[in-house]
């Protein structure tokens, strides 16, 4: 019987080698694939915007704009105040992303955590406030900011998010942490730690990979975000990057290529940024592997 | 259960600021006024418009003339023109309303409900000279005996023809001639017909002819269904939409003629490709369609054609199909300081450069202006720009005394109606779905129910 | 890890042989599995009601910022929006007491229906497909080869555009003449449909364009694979268990919290849907993409209607909150939680 199972394993481990590389290579092979079908978007994206309005409806579609019209990024720049929208944007996202983090982790946090009376009743409002539509809370929130005169600044976009802004990062702190078992906390509870301490000192840091994909998710929210700078903001120098793409259309007419240029301008920043935290991302990944 | 109140009570206390932030002691936002209005008062006046980023910096440059020489302070902001009612209705609901706004012949949804202010006072009080506008603008902005808005330039559709097309095919380009009385619907057919090609050569009137594969069209499309019924002398509603009229045979057999224009007699793409043709901006562009009724705005994006073009009439059997869409400046209701929007259009039009320097701005050219006197500048501009097209068939078809503006449109409900009549009816009639016959009488209670509706109120 | 920490009593089946996993327990040996309260079982009672109520002030303290953000900046609305649910107002003139009637005539209402019909065939094709694909692309990426960080970049970037420019993006490239997805597929020799124009296959585009964009729940897998303890996966190999085995019986178990969150931020995010109908469609042809927000927006900022509108996202909520809590009851079944008892939560 022994025996019998010995090779059983020896063979099994012999073909898991070649199934590895195959299968790698399969992996590979579907990956590239479909990376090819993910990016055909971008490719056209990024043709028309070196193109004349005239070439990107010409039939059949030229992938490659002849000639290359550069320009119109120029022309980009020329039209809007981008690099102030560009800075507005950026106050914002940065500003609503730490709290974000900050804030909607430590409220997770207790809600994976502590124990209190009332705590199912408080999630559960917790997650119904995902679910209202946002039109409509959007108008009596308006008339409530303008009231106390935040209206054409950046503060409604900013100050809710100090506020636990976010149900849904909280939903997701609070589905990670219940992936990790008690007994951390437990040690350091031991360690004299108190439930604040235990948050900062030991969940935290192992929740590296969660903060960066909230942290991921609140930049692009924000710097996508259009109905919020829409209603708030009236002055074009407080504008944002999400409504300056609108701003190459009149009732009749639209600068499509104007309008592609700057969707990619709009896009890099985040593509560099998302990039470079890929490289704490594999070391969150480092952090954790070894629990 | 000491600590369940203590919660309740901060809740409670919580609840109380945020009804108040809300419900806003609005009161605070008015400051109190002593004293007559003898002068508009100092307060910066708003004015909401649609624009893109080149047209919003005209707007800017035209304002600060406007405030230096009145010495009230003034402040544009732009939207896109799609987020035009979002963007309004949360400034009214907030008791922002902008003081100056550019309906138009959209104006009624908005006056019926109090976003207006009625301009007759300021006219009669400062003796506004209305003779110096085209009358049929005039009376285009007014609704119920008052006026709402001051016109400042009127756009039409015309037909755009395509003159590289018609020397290939060999065919006698379209009339420019609105009155010419063999222009109606049967020639016009009978045109597109020769226009319309397929793969191998032959025209729509080959009885060999493939309608699958067609090269070329001799129609692009036919603007907007508001003014199909007025070729065969029908309209949706009565002019003072009291009545939806889309029942009648003029209105079901105009519908199932230019229904049958692409379905038919294939010289028009089916509604899908014609949409997916036209995605881009311009169907015409695409030189692909031999004919098309558009707007006269469309020339800006005409400019670039690779072929030559021109505009015509468009054809007329019983009467006319001319639409006149007017543009003008109105007052917004209960704004804080009306009076300062009304010194804006008076200083507007108290000379003939700060009118042109809009014009300039809003790059609107292709319109008739509203001021008579601008006349002769707008056609120079024009004639400069557009050294190959006939703008006189703009201006005469304006002179036409059958041209009219949209009725339907002058309703509170008019959005809802509009929706209705398109979803319900228009699309499945236009794409081959359904026949006129059975759809539009079928609507007849709804659309109804939606004019009764306003007119309760 | 200290020995004495470590009690090797939690078990996992595999392969029908039972695997015992290393798991820190509390100090009295007992099974993780259990309240940790009674980790001081033995200690005096006043001292347990005295950190219980630590516990708790603990707990609501550090939910504060949330609480008041909740009342200030959710509740007030949605209290507002509820009053404004029984009314008719159109902004200007002052609103008018209606009692039910928005509601009563919105189940009267044709477009009601078919908006909600149109949404809920999105939601039940659309969140399925995206929850398979973002997992499936989650599991390729979670491996050991070359160029990681440029794929997981590739197939993020979608989400990166915003939701109008995305949709402005698709709208050319579902373009039956000019767009790229035809032309395509003409490479093929396939006649394109009308996609966008054509009213049975507007909704089918929609549905295409959701999945090119799983970027965001892609990330969130990935997080929660990274989570799972690598001795899972040790033992299993060890004992010689296959891929297929290891994905079904340790990665898929582990991973239902992550994909019970995404199921619901999938549920209420495609009940919502609105930017791409909007951009795109504008909700034809014929209706076949009114999306119930579409059917919401219209009539908020349309048609002068903020009541009814109010009314509609009412309804909704409570659609989404049903849905909602009939997945979180089921979750009971197939949701396993590593710390908790399924009543704490």
């Amino acid at each position: 019987m022994t025996g019998k199972k010995d090779t059983q394993n020896i063979q099994r481990f012999g073909s898991m080698k070649t199934a590895d590389k195959a299968s790698r290579l399969f992996t590979y092979l579907l990956l590239i694939a479909l990376s090819i079908v993910y990016m055909i978007p971008f490719v056209w994206l990024l043709s028309s915007s070196l193109k004349t309005d005239a070439d990107i409806f010409a039939m059949p579609p030229k992938w490659i704009p002849k000639p290359v019209h550069w320009e119109n990024y120029k022309e980009v720049f020329l039209q809007v105040p981008f690099l102030r929208f560009l800075g507005n944007t950026a106050i914002i996202t940065v500003l609503v992303m730490i709290a974000n983090v900050l804030v909607s982790g430590m409220v997770g946090y207790a809600f994976s955590r502590l124990r209190a009376p009332g705590k199912n009743i408080l999630f559960l409002l917790l997650l119904s406030t995902m679910m209202l539509p946002s039109q409509v809370t959007m108008i009596p929130l308006f008339i409530m900011f303008k009231n106390i005169g935040w209206v054409d600044t950046l503060l409604p976009l900013i100050v809710p998010s100090f506020f636990g802004g976010s149900a849904l990062y909280v939903f997701l702190f609070r589905q990670f942490f219940s992936t990790i078992p008690i007994s951390l906390d437990e040690a350091a509870k031991i360690d004299g730690s108190g439930y604040f301490g235990t948050f900062v000192r030991i969940l935290l840091p192992i929740s590296k990979p969660i903060m960066i994909t909230v942290a991921i998710f609140s930049f692009m929210g924000s710097w996508n975000d259009f109905m919020g700078p829409l209603i708030y903001l009236n002055d074009m120098n407080h504008f944002t990057l999400a409504i300056g793409l609108n701003l190459f259309k009149t009732q009749y007419v639209q600068n499509w290529n104007y309008t592609m240029a700057y969707n990619v301008m709009m896009i890099l920043p985040v593509l560099i940024l998302f990039f470079m935290a890929q490289k704490s991302f594999i070391q969150g990944i480092v952090i954790t592997g070894n629990k | 259960m000491k600590k369940k109140m203590i919660m309740v009570r901060g809740i409670l206390l919580f609840l109380f600021i945020g009804l108040m932030l809300i419900t806003g002691c609005s009161g605070s936002t008015k400051p109190e006024r002593n004293g007559e209005k003898a002068s508009p008062k100092a307060e910066k006046i708003n004015w909401l418009v649609s624009s893109n980023a080149e047209q919003l910096k005209g707007y800017q440059k035209l304002l600060k003339k406007f405030s230096n020489d009145t010495g009230i302070p003034s402040n544009v902001m732009g939207v896109e023109y799609g987020q035009m009612y979002p963007k309004l209705q949360s400034l009214i609901a907030a008791k922002k309303t902008p003081e100056i706004n550019n309906w138009g012949t959209e104006l009624v949804p908005w006056a019926a409900r109090g976003a207006m202010t009625p301009l007759d006072d300021y006219i009669t009080k400062d003796n506004f000279d209305m003779e110096q506008f085209h009358e049929n603008m005039v009376q285009s902005l007014q609704w119920q005996d008052k006026q709402w808005e001051i016109p400042y330039s009127m756009g039409t559709c015309v037909l755009y023809y395509n003159k590289d097309l018609f020397e290939k095919a060999g065919v006698e380009p379209p009339p420019h001639d609105w009155s010419d009385p063999s222009w109606d619907m049967k020639a016009f057919l009978e045109m597109a017909q020769k226009l319309t090609i397929d793969k191998s050569g032959r025209d729509a009137l080959d009885p060999k002819f493939d309608p699958d594969h067609v090269q070329q069209y001799g129609l692009g499309n036919m603007q907007s269904w508001w003014f199909y019924p007025w070729y065969f002398g029908g309209d949706w509603t009565d002019q003072d939409v009291t009545k939806y009229t889309g029942n009648d045979p003029k209105v079901i057999e105009a519908m199932q003629f230019m229904a049958d224009l692409a379905n038919k007699y294939h010289v028009m793409p089916s509604t899908e490709q014609s949409q997916a043709l036209a995605a881009g901006g311009n169907i015409f562009m695409t030189g692909r369609v031999a004919m098309t009724v558009d707007g006269t705005w469309s020339c800006s994006t005409l400019k670039d054609a690779r072929f030559k073009w021109d505009m015509a009439a468009t054809p007329h059997d019983k009467q006319h199909s001319i639409v006149l869409f007017t543009d003008g400046f109105g007052v917004g209701g209960k704004s804080e300081n009306p009076d300062g929007g009304w010194e804006f259009i008076k200083w507007l039009y108290s000379d003939k450069d700060h009118y042109l320097e809009l014009l300039n701005a809003a790059n609107s050219y292709m319109a008739i202006p509203a001021l008579k006197s601008a006349e002769e500048d707008v056609k120079n501009v024009l004639i400069k720009r557009f050294p190959d097209v006939d703008i006189n068939v703009m201006f005469e078809a304006a002179k036409q005394p059958d041209a009219r503006p949209v009725y339907m449109r002058y309703h509170a409900n008019w959005n809802a109606i509009n929706d209705l009549i398109n979803q319900e009816a228009v699309t499945p009639i236009m794409s081959g779905e359904t026949t006129a016959k059975k759809a539009l009488p079928g609507i007849t209670d709804k659309v109804q129910s939606l004019i009764d509706e306003a007119s309760k109120k | 890890m200290q020995n004495d920490k470590l009690n090797w009593n939690f078990t996992v089946q595999i392969m029908g042989a039972k695997y015992r996993l290393p798991m820190i327990c509390n100090r009295e040996g007992n099974n993780m599995k259990q309240d940790t309260w009674t980790l001081h079982k033995k200690s005096h009672r006043n001292q347990m009601s005295r950190i219980k109520r630590k516990e708790m002030m603990w707990f609501y303290l550090l939910i504060l910022p949330w609480i008041i953000g909740f009342l200030i900046f959710t509740l007030i609305p949605m209290i507002t929006s509820g009053i404004l649910s029984f009314m008719d107002w159109d902004y200007i003139s002052s609103a008018k007491f209606l009692g039910l009637k928005n509601y009563t005539n919105l189940f009267h209402d044709k477009l009601f229906y078919q908006s909600l019909k149109v949404t809920t065939i999105y939601s039940i094709i659309s969140v399925p497909l995206s929850l398979i694909i973002s997992f499936i692309f989650a599991l390729l990426l979670n491996s050991n080869i070359r160029g990681l960080s440029v794929f997981r970049t590739l197939f993020y970037m979608p989400s990166l555009v915003s939701g109008a420019a995305a949709s402005i993006l698709w709208m050319w490239m579902f373009n039956p003449e000019f767009g790229v997805i035809n032309t395509i597929l003409g490479y093929f020799g396939i006649e394109g449909p009308g996609w966008i124009f054509d009213k049975n296959w507007a909704l089918p585009a929609l549905i295409i364009m959701s999945l090119w964009s799983v970027g965001s729940s892609m990330l969130v897998y990935l997080s929660g694979l990274q989570g799972i303890p690598t001795e899972l996966y040790e033992a299993a190999r060890i004992d010689g268990a296959g891929k297929w085995v290891t994905l079904f019986r340790i990665t898929l178990p582990m991973m239902t919290p992550i994909i019970f969150y995404n199921l619901v931020i999938g549920i209420i995010g495609s009940f919502q849907t609105f930017t791409q109908a909007y951009v795109m469609t504008n909700g034809g042809p014929s209706y076949s993409t009114y999306f119930y927000v579409l059917y919401l927006y219209n009539n908020a900022f349309q048609n002068f209607k903020i009541g009814y509108a109010s009314a509609q996202a009412w309804i909704l909520f409570f659609i989404i909150m049903i849905l909602t809590a009939f997945v979180f009851k089921s979750s009971a079944a197939w949701v396993y939680y590593e710390n908790e008892t399924k009543e704490r939560n």
